[in-house]
């Protein structure tokens, strides 16, 4: 299985265009903004302020929000489109090179799907990484240019902190990115193309990041508040919730303040429980398409 | 262990449903022996790649069963053993022909970077070995395929169209290639092909599908022997040896032939030469050669087909 996850790192890592523009782009666009930033302040006054704008005065709270575009609505409804679309583009490369006709038959099918689910989320991950420490160090540079003031110092305590937090929301991205997995196999592997992949893909992903907005509109139409809950079930409900009780140790309630509050959060192994059979049911259905489907290309 | 590399039993494929429904392989049995050079022939659409895309376990059968040295095809075992091309050469563009065997090799679950190179060296790519595959010729493609489903020195050799995008030279090279990888390795090959002369020269077996159906199957030899070929006698004077072969062989009775017109071309087989020689110099005709044509595996492949065609029109 490790051969194989090399062959699929090989693979994607190799199609450079692709992954500068849907993967790589996070950390070098990031990179570029806070390089900006910080000369334009260098050159004019008024966008000294800049800095700070962009900057929460806190590394430790600078990286972590870079995490939340994977997790949180409204911010994962734009975040999880060009992972998605790397996903989906990859997974359909494959029908659009017609190349399938020469791996599948070397291997198992359902190894050959979890080996690119691995490889894909773990790039993706790197990339986030990298965009975390640019999100800490950017600012950091910036403020400490202007005399400003950026903490928390580095302290053994701060850090062992700061680690844990960064590894329970690595872990909440990691679903995340396992939900985008199961998407885009499903939708690439139903279509057979690389635009049918997009679409669908991404058609999967926004129907879950706004399903708060169409419960709350079907709950007014029908008159039917409790519609609402079932927002309880989507995957991006639940990783928010897990997210919420793993960082601030309470269920997540107020999602949107004034439009949809719900009246209770359910517990975080409730939450695990959902997540696991999205994820479970998204890449078993991709796993169980896939080895039934046909490769007649 | 088995003694057959190929088994097909009552093998059916058909796509789609209903009034749309194509049946791409009807009923197909064959058996191919280990170490045999078994040349799959067909026109287009006939369902050749149909049966090996069903071989390689990339589409299922609607019926019936295919083994590879006793084992089914869905078994991964059975296709460790097997190395091939399908309907074209393709890789992934972005890649070069070295990286493309190193991720072919690795899904298989290994890493022989000395034998990828030996690879390169022997489809003659070590040059472009580095350059992305997408600038590649069909050719160049092709070579890359061989080398490709020789990874994993597979006992079995399923090559589809081999020849498709080679130029004279390069289908000279392919067949050499062939005879290299029955004889020298002791490769079963399993060859669909168009080039009827390379399948004639090169193999042991052939079969011949046609809409689906296996219409012929055996040894080239016997397959041809049991055909009429094609007498060719130099005559004169030649209306009266066409008076007399008429009055008896009218239905083999060709056109005059020759520079001057002095050959008689019949459809008969070579046992009645005697017989004709006798009648025509009974006749008072003069024969000074009798020239007998075998049928070519290209005249029997296309005879048989149209026979089949006509059949099938009626």
């Amino acid at each position: 299985m490790l051969n194989l996850y090399r062959a699929e790192w090989h693979k994607v890592f190799a199609n450079f265009r692709l992954t500068a523009f849907l993967v790589w782009i996070f950390p070098i666009g990031l990179f570029a903004f806070h390089t900006v930033m910080i000369l334009l302040s260098l050159v004019s006054p008024t966008m000294t302020a800049g800095v700070e704008y962009f900057g929460s005065g806190s590394w430790t709270a600078d990286s972590l929000n870079a995490w939340n575009m994977m997790i949180t609505f409204p911010a994962n409804l734009f975040g999880r489109m060009l992972p998605l679309a790397f996903m989906a583009v990859v997974f359909a490369g494959e029908y659009q090179w017609r190349t399938w006709k020469n791996i599948a038959p070397r291997t198992q099918r359902w190894k050959l799907i979890l080996a690119k689910m691995a490889a894909l989320v773990s790039l993706v991950l790197i990339s986030l990484t990298l965009m975390a420490l640019i999100s800490a160090l950017g600012p950091s540079i910036g403020y400490r240019i202007h005399g400003l003031p950026y903490g928390p110092d580095l302290e053994p305590q701060i850090l062992g902190s700061f680690l844990l937090d960064t590894a329970k929301t690595v872990f909440i991205v990691l679903l995340s990115l396992a939900v985008l997995a199961g998407y885009a196999a499903i939708a690439a592997i139903t279509t057979r193309s690389i635009l049918g992949g997009l679409l669908v893909s991404f058609g999967f992903s926004v129907l879950d990041a706004v399903s708060l907005g169409m419960l709350s509109l079907f709950a007014a139409l029908f008159n039917q508040p409790s519609l609402i809950n079932l927002y309880q079930y989507t995957p991006t409900y639940n990783l928010s919730n897990m997210y919420s009780w793993l960082l601030r140790g309470e269920g997540e309630v107020a999602l949107i303040a004034g439009i949809s509050p719900l009246t209770f959060a359910p517990g975080f192994w409730v939450s695990m429980l959902v997540l696991a059979i999205w994820i479970g049911g998204l890449i078993g259905l991709a796993l169980v398409i896939f080895q039934r489907q046909e490769l007649t290309e | 262990m088995s003694n057959i590399a190929i088994s097909i039993e009552g093998l059916s494929k058909t796509f789609g449903k209903g009034e749309k429904a194509v049946q791409a392989v009807r009923d197909l049995d064959l058996q191919v022996e280990a170490g045999q050079v078994f040349g799959f022939l067909g026109p287009n659409g006939a369902g050749k790649t149909t049966t090996i895309r069903l071989l390689m376990d990339l589409i299922r059968p609607s019926a019936g069963e295919a083994f590879l040295f006793g084992k089914s095809t869905g078994l991964l075992e059975s296709r460790k053993r097997v190395g091939a091309l399908v309907e074209g050469a393709d890789f992934y563009p972005f890649m070069s022909a070295w990286d493309n065997l190193v991720v072919l090799d690795r899904t298989a679950g290994t890493y022989q970077p000395d034998r990828i190179s030996e690879l390169i060296a022997s489809v003659g790519l070590s040059e472009r070995a580095k350059q992305p595959v997408g600038g590649f010729s069909t050719g160049m493609k092709q070579r890359l395929g061989l080398a490709a489903a020789l990874l994993n020195d597979p006992e079995l050799l399923i090559l589809d169209e081999p020849t498709n995008g080679l130029d004279p030279a390069g289908i000279q090279e392919m067949r050499g290639f062939i005879r290299e990888q029955a004889h020298t390795h002791g490769k079963t090959v399993f060859l669909s092909s168009h080039m009827l002369n390379e399948v004639e020269q090169v193999c042991d077996r052939v079969a011949i599908i046609h809409q689906g159906v296996l219409l012929r199957e055996g040894p080239v030899e016997t397959l041809l022997e049991g055909e009429v070929g094609q007498m060719r006698l130099q005559v004169k004077p030649i209306d009266q040896a066409r008076q007399v072969i008429a009055a008896r062989w009218s239905d083999a009775l060709g056109p005059s032939e020759g520079k001057d017109g002095d050959w008689l071309t019949l459809s008969l087989n070579p046992d009645q030469a005697p017989v004709v020689v006798a009648e025509l110099v009974q006749a008072d005709v003069q024969v000074f050669q009798v020239v007998h044509k075998r049928q070519s595996l290209e005249e029997f492949f296309i005879a048989v087909t149209n026979h089949d065609r006509e059949g099938a029109d009626a």
